[in-house]
């Protein structure tokens, strides 16, 4: 059984991973609450008369008010740009694109996880967890507020919360190295 | 990692100098990385090597540009093109926007 988390690549181009049964645990729980986040939000999707006629959805003009959805699908365009009309059409030309493979990503990390603690991802999964590793990390991040460079003490309320953060970079600087990007920085 | 190939109708910012004073309508957008607190730097340069093709030195100097001064263009193109390079910067959850080139 891992002690720690590993990802491993293959001369083939596939990364092996290794995984503590409770980073697993926690990452499956951790990543539920972001597809939990990005289904109320698609279920929230104002209701169109036009959509049933067209099958077309209606699309978002402004940035959403949940910050961590306004973070992970940020403006286009500052909103001085064209009164603001240029960002508004930019979300709405690439906002659901954007959406589906955010959830994607994250459905395919979750099902990577669901029975083994050790498994293989192909380089185009690898892509999938790195992205998701990432939305979860600027989620994580987001939700703590924090400063650049600032840590939060063991005392806080907010202590657990940084620690599942701490986990999010490890298990990133892991990734990132199999795929030959070390931390250098 | 085998670097993605240099997209040939990008233009680096800066590096166009043999426009000279031709003022080209379809390069006057640009695509800007801004600062924020939570993107690892190793995972920044990663994704601009791998996003836009750029070797390791220049998408560290574009990676320590918006760490440093909080923001850089990192590629320059038509309006449409530098809509891609956002939408895809977003994809990697980086913050971009893009603006018309001063």
């Amino acid at each position: 059984m891992a002690i720690r988390p590993s990802f491993r690549a293959r001369s083939d181009g596939t990364i092996v991973v290794s995984l503590p049964s409770w980073i697993r645990t926690l990452l499956l729980e951790l990543f539920g609450e972001l597809e939990r986040l990005f289904a109320a939000d698609a279920a929230s999707a104002p209701v169109d008369p036009l959509e049933e006629i067209t099958g077309l959805r209606p699309e978002r003009t402004s940035l959403p008010e949940n910050p961590v959805l306004a973070r992970l699908r940020p403006e286009g365009y500052s909103a001085d740009v064209e009164g603001g009309q240029a960002a508004a059409d930019f979300r709405r030309f690439t906002e659901a694109d954007l959406a589906a493979l955010q959830r994607q990503r994250v459905a395919t990390v979750r099902e990577a996880l669901r029975d083994r603690d050790r498994f293989e991802l192909t380089s185009a999964s690898a892509q999938d967890w790195l992205g998701a590793l990432n939305d979860l990390r600027l989620a994580l991040g987001t939700a703590l507020a924090l400063p650049e460079g600032e840590y939060v003490p063991p005392d806080d309320s907010q202590a657990e919360a940084y620690q599942m953060y701490q986990l999010l970079t490890d298990l990133q600087v892991r990734l990132l190295g199999a795929l030959g990007a070390p931390d250098e920085f | 990692m085998t670097q993605a190939p240099t997209a040939p109708d990008r233009v680096e910012p800066g590096l166009d100098s043999d426009l000279g004073e031709v003022t080209d309508l379809s390069r006057s957008w640009v695509t800007i990385v801004w600062n924020d607190p939570v993107n690892l730097m190793s995972y920044v340069v990663y994704v601009l090597q791998k996003l836009f093709g750029y070797s390791r030195e220049k998408s560290t100097k574009l990676m320590l540009d918006v760490h440093h001064k909080g923001r850089a263009a990192v590629s320059a193109g038509s309006r449409e093109q530098m809509e891609t390079d956002v939408a895809r910067l977003h994809a990697a959850g980086l913050w971009a926007t893009l603006q018309q080139d001063d």
